[in-house]
């Protein structure tokens, strides 16, 4: 199995779950404004719960001043007081998560585009050495020149033709890597965006869930946000360490060592690789 | 040094002992000469024969000889060859004939290939106005004077003989016989070389094109690998690796393209000095 189709199989099965939860969970081909986009539906979720809490505190003051005038000032204060900590509660919750889409992802917004935009022109050169290989190949062919000289030139030849050849095929098998490392950043960046958006929905059931007490809905929306947080570094890890990162790095290392022809220094003449 | 860069350091100094130019030349077989060549001189074989011209068993000069081959390479070619190239089919028709079976070098006309064994020492080829003369009468009687008929001569010729020729330079056999070298059975393949200096040129330079086509190519990109740090090492390791090979590359296809160029002028200047040598001879003879 190809680390491309690890990525696939991956990015696609979190997104089956998440879909579970997000039936408008979309293709996992994602870039950096999907998380932010998912950040930002996050926060805006967690105040419409902190709204709705408003509204339902505002209420509930009118109401108790209503029926107990003496106790208006007072309670009032205690739902200013209530209302002023959830607030800076969900405040702080949601800018940890920013903070940390910030940290973790934001730098490296540019780089699966820009990885991408390298595997062309890495294939570009792939290509390009294609086109030599064939002329290489070509000069193999020495026409009549015979004699130990005419053998030693095509010996010189036939291992110049076959380390060009190698290094052709790595300069592709590098292209290749560089489209999985972009994918990989999409991928990750997709399932962080949908994990944030698996949690924005959860916060939105809390709208229309329990108010029996005064900015309990907020109260639990701040804990899916610190949960979200805590996700979004736990899935980070997990695409960072897992199997798809390994198989990169891993293979990226093989490439060099794995070559057979050129060990090191290129060829001189027909000389073994040293 | 590899056995390969020995051969192309031996090449000039093959090229250079070899003293022929153009062609092709046989550089390996000093060691079966001497047995050859002793044979070739039985005086009683051509008595054998009993060919006409009574199988001269001294030594003839060696030039003299060259120039009776030369003289049937000339006909058969009818483009006045040079001197040495008739094979002869029997080793007593002198050890210092050579065969030529190869295309005369670039320069030096005559074609000297597919000479009827039994026709060396045919004097007086027509055309054969090269540096050798061919008009000389053949010394050697086994070699098929005039008036004798080829199939008489193979009769005759032990097949034990027959099965030795003198192989050798079309260009200079004169000096390679006279000094013993350059015999081979024939039955084996001539353990020479042939080249074309221009060809060597030419493929010279394609390798300099080839060189040039890889140096087109671009640094190979220094690419972040973002979140992944892990493979940010080997990334970069397989970008120098690969900006490495095709400096690499650029340098030996030229060290390539400047190796034939060399080798084609090697090549060209020993013929050079092959065909000026033959005048020389030559020109000492008549």
């Amino acid at each position: 199995m190809t680390t491309r189709t690890l990525v696939m199989r991956l990015a696609q099965v979190q997104a089956s779950l998440l879909r579970q939860q997000d039936a408008n969970a979309t293709a996992p081909k994602a870039d950096f404004d999907a998380v932010r986009d998912a950040t930002w539906g996050l926060q805006r979720s967690a105040q419409r719960v902190l709204d709705a809490d408003l509204r339902q505190s505002r209420e509930a003051v009118a109401e108790i001043a209503r029926q107990h005038p003496e106790m208006q000032t007072i309670i009032g204060y205690l739902v200013a007081d209530g209302e002023r900590a959830a607030r800076a509660d969900l405040e702080e919750a949601v800018g940890e998560l920013r903070s940390a889409v910030n940290s973790r992802l934001n730098p490296h917004s540019p780089v699966p585009t820009r990885l991408e935009t390298q595997q062309g022109e890495v294939l570009a050169q792939a290509d390009h050495l294609d086109g030599a290989l064939r002329t290489a190949r070509e000069l193999q062919d020495c026409g009549t020149w015979q004699g130990e000289a005419a053998q030693a030139y095509r010996t010189s030849a036939d291992t110049q033709t076959r380390a060009l050849q190698e290094y052709a095929a790595v300069t592709r098998a590098s292209a290749e890597y560089l489209g999985q490392a972009a994918l990989l950043h999409r991928a990750t960046f997709f399932l962080c965006a949908e994990s944030l958006k698996a949690a924005a929905a959860q916060i939105d059931v809390l709208v229309a869930g329990d108010a029996g007490h005064l900015f309990a809905r907020t109260r639990r929306a701040i804990a899916q946000v610190n949960r979200a947080t805590s996700q979004l570094g736990r899935d980070l890890d997990e695409a960072l360490q897992g199997t798809p990162a390994l198989d990169l790095a891993r293979g990226l290392e093989d490439l060099v060592q794995g070559a057979e022809i050129l060990k090191g220094n290129w060829p001189q003449g027909g000389e073994p690789p040293k | 040094m590899s056995s390969d860069e020995e051969l192309w350091d031996q090449l000039a100094f093959r090229v250079t002992r070899s003293q022929v130019g153009g062609v092709r030349a046989e550089d390996d077989d000093l060691l079966a000469a001497a047995d050859l060549l002793e044979a070739s001189i039985n005086p009683h074989r051509g008595a054998q024969a009993g060919m006409a011209g009574g199988g001269s068993p001294g030594v003839m000069p060696p030039m003299m000889m060259g120039g009776a081959g030369g003289a049937a390479g000339g006909a058969a070619a009818s483009a006045g060859g040079l001197g040495a190239g008739g094979r002869l089919a029997d080793p007593a028709a002198g050890p210092l004939s050579v065969p030529a079976s190869a295309p005369a070098a670039a320069g030096v006309p005559g074609d000297a290939t597919a000479l009827p064994r039994q026709s060396g020492g045919a004097g007086g080829g027509a055309g054969a106005s090269g540096i050798s003369g061919g008009a000389e009468p053949a010394p050697l009687a086994s070699g098929g004077g005039p008036g004798v008929e080829p199939a008489a001569a193979a009769e005759v010729a032990p097949p034990v003989e027959q099965a030795s020729e003198v192989a050798g330079l079309a260009m200079v056999a004169g000096e390679t016989a006279a000094l013993g070298r350059a015999v081979a059975p024939a039955s084996e393949p001539l353990d020479g070389f042939e080249a074309d200096p221009t060809q060597l040129h030419g493929l010279g330079e394609r390798w300099s094109g080839l060189a040039e086509q890889v140096a087109g190519l671009s640094r190979h990109p220094e690419a972040g690998m973002g979140l992944f740090d892990d493979a940010q090492q080997a990334q970069h390791s397989l970008s120098q690796q690969l900006d490495s090979w095709r400096t690499g590359a650029v340098d030996e296809f030229e060290a390539m393209a400047e190796r034939l160029h060399v080798t084609a002028a090697q090549y060209g200047r020993v013929d050079d000095e092959g065909v000026a040598e033959l005048r020389r001879t030559e020109g000492l003879d008549a």
